[in-house]
């Protein structure tokens, strides 16, 4: 058997396979990415690096599971690696109250209105989403990873415990007591 | 169910991660428990908060980026060492094995062939047709190699041969040694055992 040919054939079709899946998750995986980070530029290196470890790992992926559950799961262990070579992390202070220039803030942050098409609503969605974003920063990681993975990705609980190699029960504590913490940080029903 | 219980499930029961029994136990629960239901209320509309968020979409052409970086930083796909595939390297590796054992073997052979045509034959006196009762003081020559021509059957018209000399032994047992003179089975070294 000519193992170097095989190899070489190999590379080939996993690399096609590879490209196209790139093309299909780069969006939600970059979205993830920035959902964990709170930035373009970290956003783009996690993304990156993501990328770059499932593509060494590409003969582990098991094609029964999503690609993108898989990549969410490398990328919250490389999310964490980074985290901890990181000498401090910066965290942003969620105290200063959100503005958004025309007052009444609390109402904001309840409702969910349509943005569409309204200039001032445009302004008024772009700041809430920083001051969702900052809330997101302040939870611990684990935390902040299954939030993101549940309520911005739409993961079942057996999704995330996979993501997150942990078990169901793991997820649903670090889910209920990242989202408690959330509320208290947005001020929400409170 | 106690609303301590309750509020431990409330983020399961939102997200429809209960099993039926527990789900129909905090519904029950909730129906009637207006400070779990408030708890329960305000969690749901943090849920919300988060699930509207819109996506953020990377500057530039994202895709592509990945796609060069990739390409561009030599990462090759590890090959995960499975036991088959273990087995498999091990059995070629087994192959590689035989295969330089053979090479050398040959090698040694076509050696030994070659060295043995330059040299001659190399041919020991057998010592076990001599016992220590026939014995004489050693020689000071016993060890010690040398040469001589000799006609072989199927050997061409001479041959070299090389010989060791031995001690002297008493001469009434001088006939059971084999000699020059006396007809005996010589052998070619390799098919002869050296003793």
């Amino acid at each position: 058997m000519d193992f170097a040919k095989l190899l070489v054939s190999t590379n080939r079709s996993d690399r096609s396979e590879f490209d196209t899946l790139v093309h299909r998750c780069h969006r939600q995986a970059y979205n993830v990415a920035y959902r964990l980070t709170g930035n373009h530029a970290d956003a783009e290196d996690l993304t990156q690096e993501s990328f770059l470890r499932a593509f060494r790992f590409f003969d582990r992926y098991n094609r029964d599971m999503p690609f993108e559950n898989w990549l969410f799961r490398i990328m919250s262990r490389v999310f964490i690696d980074e985290l901890r070579k990181k000498p401090k992390h910066r965290s942003q202070s969620l105290d200063q109250p959100i503005t958004t220039g025309s007052g009444g803030e609390a109402e904001v942050q309840l409702e969910i209105p349509d943005f569409e098409g309204d200039p001032e609503r445009i302004v008024l969605r772009a700041e809430l989403d920083d001051y969702l974003q900052n809330a997101l920063l302040a939870l611990p990681e684990e935390f902040r990873i299954a939030v993101i993975l549940a309520d911005i990705e739409g993961l079942s609980y057996e999704e995330i415990a996979e993501a997150m190699t942990c078990s169901i029960g793991t997820v649903r504590s670090r889910l209920h007591r990242g989202r408690k913490l959330l509320r208290s940080k947005l001020g929400v029903g409170s | 169910m106690n609303c301590r219980q309750v509020n431990h499930l409330l983020s399961a029961y939102i997200d429809g991660e209960l099993p039926g029994h527990d789900y129909r136990a905090v519904a029950k629960h909730l129906a009637n428990c207006t400070d779990c239901h408030s708890e329960y209320h305000s969690l749901v509309q943090t849920k919300r908060l988060l699930t509207a968020l819109r996506m953020k979409q990377p500057t530039g052409d994202l895709a592509s980026a990945v796609i060069a970086n990739v390409h561009q930083s030599g990462a090759r796909v590890k090959s995960r060492q499975t036991w088959s595939s273990r087995g498999m390297i091990f059995s070629n590796m087994l192959q590689a094995g035989f295969l330089g054992a053979g090479v050398l073997f040959l090698a040694g052979v076509i050696y030994t062939q070659s060295n043995a045509r330059q040299r001659g034959i190399s041919i020991q006196w057998h010592s076990s047709t001599i016992n220590n009762q026939d014995r004489l003081p050693d020689s000071p020559l016993a060890g010690q190699r040398a040469f001589t021509r000799v006609n072989f059957p199927g050997f061409g018209p001479q041959q070299s041969v090389s010989f060791t000399f031995i001690n002297p032994v008493k001469s009434s047992n001088f006939a059971s040694l084999p000699s020059m003179s006396q007809p005996v089975t010589l052998k070619p070294m390799g098919s002869h055992r050296t003793h």
